[in-house]
């Protein structure tokens, strides 16, 4: 059976809620329901019929073609499945997910992965604020599962993380890992100002020494970690060669909360 | 006037996303757009919510301890004052925080001020104060203080600070109630966040709060009706089935530049304050403007003339010495202009007029 796919006919004036989308909701509706679906942000109708030019069958295999940065909530709530989008997404992509794959080949908004609890997203190039954040309605950002950004994050990537591991390939705005609880934020391409404020009991790994350190950080000196291997191993078997050799350099903090937390800058 | 209302009526009944911006209006006139934008699916923002919605958001998740600017005043032993915000938007605020009689306050220490990452400024006299800074930048003052006051170890070159912020760190943990003073529009999520944890860390041993300053523009009068009316603060969207919040996606200015937003109902008409309207505001897109004061509009755009709240009107505004919502009588009682309640109504009554013919 062929992916159910659906093609953004143009760039619509209003932003597209699609959180309909996700196999759990289409599994028994015909190529006319799931057509007639709204889509709409504003109060000027819009339906899925009217946005996309919708083709196949499988609801377990979803496809965008030619989305952009409208398309908000995309595989939002999704618990099974997988969705591949030929395109960019907007907000809240994989939002509170539970389960499945999300890749995205362009770049995504704010907001990616907010609240999920597990299942990954891949995403080719940039991300905005927030990514793997706190959903409205949520008092942590993610809670498990697996979010990889090949180009930059914006801010605060990683806000109130839980638990999980985000691995952003360019570098990463202000405050990455801000108010983070616990979970792993791998940063191959560096941070801006103040990484790792507030951060309580996750960790921060570097791929090179960050230009900013923040002073209630504290040097623990090189140390071995066969966790990094573990890590490197477990990456690997996602298909990402990222090489990070068992010694970095460890930084406990952020002092100013509870100091439980960790930078590990790779050596 | 007539034609205006119904000219405003015209283009809002057409408008597939209305923006309210601005709403530099008292608590009637916010009740009054909300209102409207329920009628009409749109989305509601504050001029001055940045900080509101930061402050906001760090409570929904972490929660937090204020406490009314009377009970600083009255009973602090320690105050805490963080960035260059607070003395900027009042001058004589330290001076009302330190009068020269106070009630009788809990333990024996003499009142104290520390100043945190702000430049030099007046403070009051007659009161030991510290001021801790230095070429460090506001975050990270912050976070020294947090991390001395739990008594946890931090890395700084500069010896002096380090002596400063561990004498601060003693202050706190002895004091037997400081609050933080400070505007949340200058303070990034994770610095109010580590500021909530300090006050969270000193309240097992001794009691702490802060002292949050209120938006310009009546915007926690503003705030708190939105949440009342609909559950939800500023940067609400009543577009779907149910109303929706989102800090990105439904703040006015984003909304007036990307052009998902299709028109704009602008207020200002608070006595005493201007809001700062949108770079893109008049400019391109349909807009009704209800102003207490002179507008620069474009040539399509419904200008409607509105008493200031407070000053041609009695109002209920969001009062920071009460830290709460108080009825205030009109300075000079200018019956003769309307109240941006009684526009917003009549253009909802034109509105629904439409609809039904």
């Amino acid at each position: 059976m062929s992916a159910l796919s659906f093609e953004l006919k143009r760039r619509t004036e209003q932003r597209l809620d699609l959180s309909s989308l996700v196999p759990s909701r289409l599994d028994g509706l015909n190529r006319k329901q799931i057509e007639s679906l709204s889509i709409a942000t504003t109060r000027q109708a819009l339906t899925v019929g009217d946005a996309f030019k919708v083709k196949g069958k499988d609801v377990e295999q979803l496809h965008f073609v030619g989305t952009d940065d409208r398309c908000d909530k995309i595989g939002a709530k999704l618990s099974g499945g997988e969705i591949v989008i030929d395109g960019d997404a907007g907000l809240l992509l994989g939002a509170q997910m539970k389960s499945g794959k999300i890749s995205v080949d362009g770049s995504a908004g704010v907001s990616v992965g907010a609240s999920m609890s597990g299942g990954g997203i891949s995403v080719r190039r940039d991300v905005g604020d927030q990514a793997g954040g706190v959903a409205f309605g949520e008092t942590f950002g993610m809670k498990g599962g697996f979010i990889s950004i090949g180009g930059d994050a914006g801010a605060l990537v990683g806000e109130r993380l839980r638990r999980g591991l985000i691995v952003v390939g360019g570098k990463a705005g202000d405050y990455a890992g801000g108010r983070m609880v616990a979970g792993t934020i791998l940063l191959r391409g560096g941070a801006g100002r103040h990484a790792g404020y507030g951060n309580r009991r996750g960790s921060l790994i570097f791929g090179d020494k960050p230009r900013h350190l923040m002073p209630t950080y504290v040097d623990s000196g090189v140390m071995e970690f066969d966790y990094l291997r573990l890590l490197e191993t477990w990456l690997r078997e996602q298909g990402m060669r990222i090489r990070l050799g068992g010694r970095a350099r460890r930084l406990m903090g952020d002092m100013a909360v509870l100091g439980k937390g960790e930078m590990l800058i790779l050596e | 006037m007539d034609s205006a209302l119904q000219r405003a009526a015209d283009l809002l009944a057409q408008a597939r996303l209305p923006v309210f911006g601005g709403l530099f209006t008292d608590v009637n006139g916010a009740t009054a757009a909300l209102a409207l934008a329920q009628k009409l699916g749109g989305v509601i923002d504050h001029a001055a919510s940045d900080g509101t919605c930061r402050a906001a958001r760090v409570m929904r998740e972490t929660g937090s301890t204020p406490a009314s600017f009377g009970e600083v005043r009255n009973r602090a032993d320690t105050v805490v004052l963080i960035g260059d915000h607070p003395r900027e938007r009042d001058a004589e605020l330290l001076q009302k925080l330190f009068p020269g009689e106070t009630l009788p306050r809990p333990g024996d220490n003499k009142r104290e001020l520390i100043v945190v990452g702000a430049k030099k400024g007046k403070v009051p006299t007659g009161v030991r104060t510290t001021e801790i800074g230095g070429k460090n930048t506001l975050p990270e003052v912050v976070a020294l203080l947090a991390a001395a006051t739990r008594e946890m170890p931090f890395e700084t070159r500069d010896a002096a600070l380090g002596k400063k912020v561990l004498s601060a760190g003693k202050r706190l943990r002895e004091s037997a109630f400081a609050v933080f003073v400070y505007d949340p529009a200058e303070l990034e999520e994770p610095v109010l966040h580590t500021v909530l944890e300090t006050v969270r860390h000193l309240v097992k041993t001794t009691r702490a709060a802060t002292l949050s300053l209120s938006a310009p523009g009546n915007g926690e009068g503003v705030n708190l009706c939105s949440i009342w009316t609909c559950g939800l603060p500023v940067r609400t969207s009543f577009a779907g089935d149910v109303p929706e919040n989102n800090m990105w996606a439904f703040e006015a200015e984003r909304l007036l530049k990307s052009g998902e937003a299709d028109a704009l109902v602008w207020i200002d008409a608070l006595d005493g304050a201007e809001a700062p309207p949108p770079t893109r505001a008049f400019r391109g897109i349909p807009s009704v403007v209800l102003s207490s004061k002179p507008v620069k509009a474009g040539r399509d755009d419904v200008v409607i003339e509105v008493g200031a709240a407070v000053a041609d009107h009695d109002a209920e505004v969001y009062l920071p010495p009460i830290s709460g919502i108080g009825a205030v009588k009109a300075t000079s009682a200018d019956s003769n202009k309307p109240t941006v309640a009684d526009v917003l109504g009549k253009i909802g009554t034109l509105i629904d007029e439409k609809g039904a013919a």
